[in-house]
């Protein structure tokens, strides 16, 4: 039998391409979500096999281009030309597929095998765009495979045009034309760059050469030769006063040519209005007035949903580890090996139970999430609390983990990944801990009537909330101005079409963050659980006679007696 | 004229950008080059403003709309 073929596929595109829907529809759920190494960029991994090929599929973060700007783009691009894709997949929205041709142009400098899915393409038909495929294949230089990846349509189709992209030798893709003066500049550059042998092996020469050119920070720190950089230099001064723009507009400005140029030849009817019904629904959503009041509700309900539907389940897994513990306790043998039933029970089944205790309402909040982000809502949210979050610093979107660190601080920091800039992210991760979340709220109630007088107790109680927020907005002015410094990014943000989602893409979704939570709080607060019922075990306090003594009486005498115990007197 | 000062509804053109690099390639990838065409869809002054672009609403923050000029079509 022929042994099966393993093919590395790289998944790109723009955000709200529609991007993750195609991966969901090749992996299925069987894919792993980590990080890539040193970033705090999730990598989503996945399988398929496919007519004896077996695909690893890879999905790169969602981006508008290939710059050196983001940690995103430095990612994809890197993973690229580390990993040497077999085939990379640019994902394209159908109904506006000239903006998002601007990746595929870049990857397409990049010299890499590519295939193109024209996805959403029943959205671009009912607008009334006609595709000439085989035309602008011709043009691109590359497969197009049309798709409707929310209903399931054209995976096979993907499949076989990958599977035959990566049969062939010979590399894919058209060169893109920059004009007579860009070419010639790039080509006093490559001339230069013909000793940087390591360099022209990794990225090839045109594609050095045009970093340099666009001045892209990261590419120019592989360049130690001043010759090499007196010439970009040169050309970049040329360019400018030949055409009055710097070259990294130019080339943009050149590659849309191409790309309208391509859509001119083969898309017939391509200027459309994508946003008719969005327009009507954001009249509404993001209004002046209604827009905060409206988002408030919405965030409301999700809390209350999480939280009044989590109950249930919550009291029976609450129920189903208190009596698992009993169980054991009830069958251990009487007498012997008590330290490791109190393991056991006090140790890993608590433990254990407490972490999935919480799974129901962390799957309820992540549906909640899933729901907002698939829809195109949470870009709106974002736009409505960019205004206040301005103000403290953050971006809009930092609002939305924030608001979740009420309810949970575990959740709450995983959300936190909806946040494009990493300077955002750190900020926004680092002050969560100061929401109080839920759990704190048990130990408020109970210590203020401990320490307040009755008619203090409410105002006592809305004061810590208060003070955590303020606390949390000073030290991010603090961060903000000592170890995340730097330039506060100009908010840019796309507004995408609102749509339906699916209920495959939200279920995925929520297991997906379900399992991360039960890996990462898992292993952590299991850990912890088990050192703290260590510590109030240990050492047992010698064995008196005193039988009559209550129980309460002799749990409290043993927890003085621990570590923990002397610990706290020490305190 | 910057965008800023352009009210909604309007048509302009893109003149120039007149930004850094990062902000400038993160606008140029959205369409938002010399001589294209953006549609102001809401500007209140104050606050952010909405544009469309290339079939594509984006929201550009108050700062990032100082640093686009255009000229009205």
């Amino acid at each position: 039998m022929e042994q099966t073929k393993e093919i590395l596929v790289a998944l790109a595109g723009n955000p709200n391409s529609g991007k993750t829907t195609v991966f969901n529809l090749l992996t299925g759920a069987r894919h792993h979500v980590g990080n890539y190494p040193g970033v705090t960029v999730e990598k989503v991994e996945g399988r398929r096999l496919y007519n004896g090929y077996t695909l690893n599929i890879v999905d790169l973060p969602g981006t508008y281009s290939l710059t050196a700007y983001s940690t995103e783009e430095l990612v994809t691009r890197n993973f690229i030309f580390d990993e040497h894709p077999d085939v990379v997949v640019d994902v394209l929205d159908a109904s506006n597929i000239e903006r998002h041709l601007y990746l595929a142009t870049q990857l397409m400098e990049m010299r890499v095998p590519l295939v193109l899915a024209l996805n959403m393409s029943d959205i671009a038909k009912s607008h009334g765009l006609e595709f000439d495929l085989p035309m602008l294949e011709r043009l691109l230089g590359a497969r197009i495979v049309p798709m409707v990846a929310s209903k399931g349509q054209g995976d096979t189709a993907l499949m076989e045009a990958i599977v035959q992209t990566a049969a062939q030798s010979a590399p894919v893709g058209v060169v893109i034309p920059y004009g007579r003066d860009i070419e010639a500049e790039l080509a006093k550059i490559e001339s230069l760059l013909a000793g940087r042998k390591e360099l022209i092996e990794r990225y090839g020469s045109r594609w050095t050469a045009l970093k340099l050119l666009e001045n892209d920070t990261e590419v120019i720190g592989h360049i130690k030769d001043l010759p090499i950089l007196a010439q970009v230099n040169a050309s970049q001064m040329h360019l400018k006063s030949l055409c009055g723009d710097a070259p990294d507009i130019l080339i943009a400005d050149r590659r849309y040519g191409f790309i309208s140029g391509a859509c001119q030849e083969a898309v017939k009817n391509p200027v459309i209005h994508r946003h008719d019904i969005s327009d009507k629904v954001d009249l509404v959503l993001t209004h002046r007035w209604l827009g905060l009041p409206i988002f408030g509700l919405l965030m409301y309900l999700v809390f209350y949903l999480t939280f009044t539907l989590g109950s249930f389940p919550m009291d029976w897994l609450d129920g189903f580890f208190g009596w698992l513990g009993e169980r054991v306790v009830h069958i251990w043998p009487e007498g012997h090996l008590l330290w490791l039933r109190s393991l056991i029970t006090d140790g890993v089944i608590a433990g254990v139970g407490g972490v999935i205790v919480f799974l129901p309402n962390i799957l309820l909040l992540f549906l909640g999430i899933a729901f907002l982000e698939d829809t195109g809502y949470m870009a709106r949210a974002a736009f409505i609390m960019d205004r206040v979050m301005h103000k403290i610093g953050l971006h809009g979107k930092s609002f939305i983990p924030m608001l979740i660190g009420f309810g949970c601080s575990v959740p709450a920091i995983m959300a936190t990944r909806i946040l494009e800039n990493r300077r955002n992210r750190l900020a926004t991760m680092l002050v969560i801990p100061l929401m109080s979340c839920g759990a704190r709220l048990t130990i408020y109630a109970l210590l203020i009537p401990a320490f307040f007088a009755p008619h203090w107790r409410g105002p006592v109680m809305w004061l810590i909330y208060v003070i955590g927020i303020v606390v949390a907005i000073i030290c991010i002015n603090i961060l903000r101005k000592t170890i995340l410094k730097g330039e506060s990014v100009p908010f840019v943000m796309e507004l995408p079409p609102y749509r339906i989602p699916t209920a495959r893409g939200l279920l995925i979704h929520m297991w997906d963050r379900g399992c991360m939570y039960l890996r990462k709080a898992g292993t952590v607060i299991l850990g912890l659980s088990i050192v703290l019922w260590f510590l109030m075990s240990f050492p047992a306090p010698p064995q008196t006679g005193a039988r009559a003594v209550s129980e309460n009486h002799q749990q409290a005498a043993a927890l003085e007696y621990s570590i923990a115990g002397r610990i706290g007197k020490a305190i | 004229m910057p965008l800023c000062d352009m009210t909604a509804g309007k048509t302009v053109r893109v003149v120039s950008v007149d930004a850094g690099h990062g902000l400038k390639s993160r606008l140029a990838a959205m369409g938002v080059l010399p001589s294209a065409a953006l549609h102001i869809m809401r500007n209140e002054g104050a606050g952010q403003i909405i544009v469309s672009i290339k079939n594509s609403k984006v929201v550009l923050g108050r700062g990032a709309s100082h640093k686009i000029f255009v000229t009205a079509e």
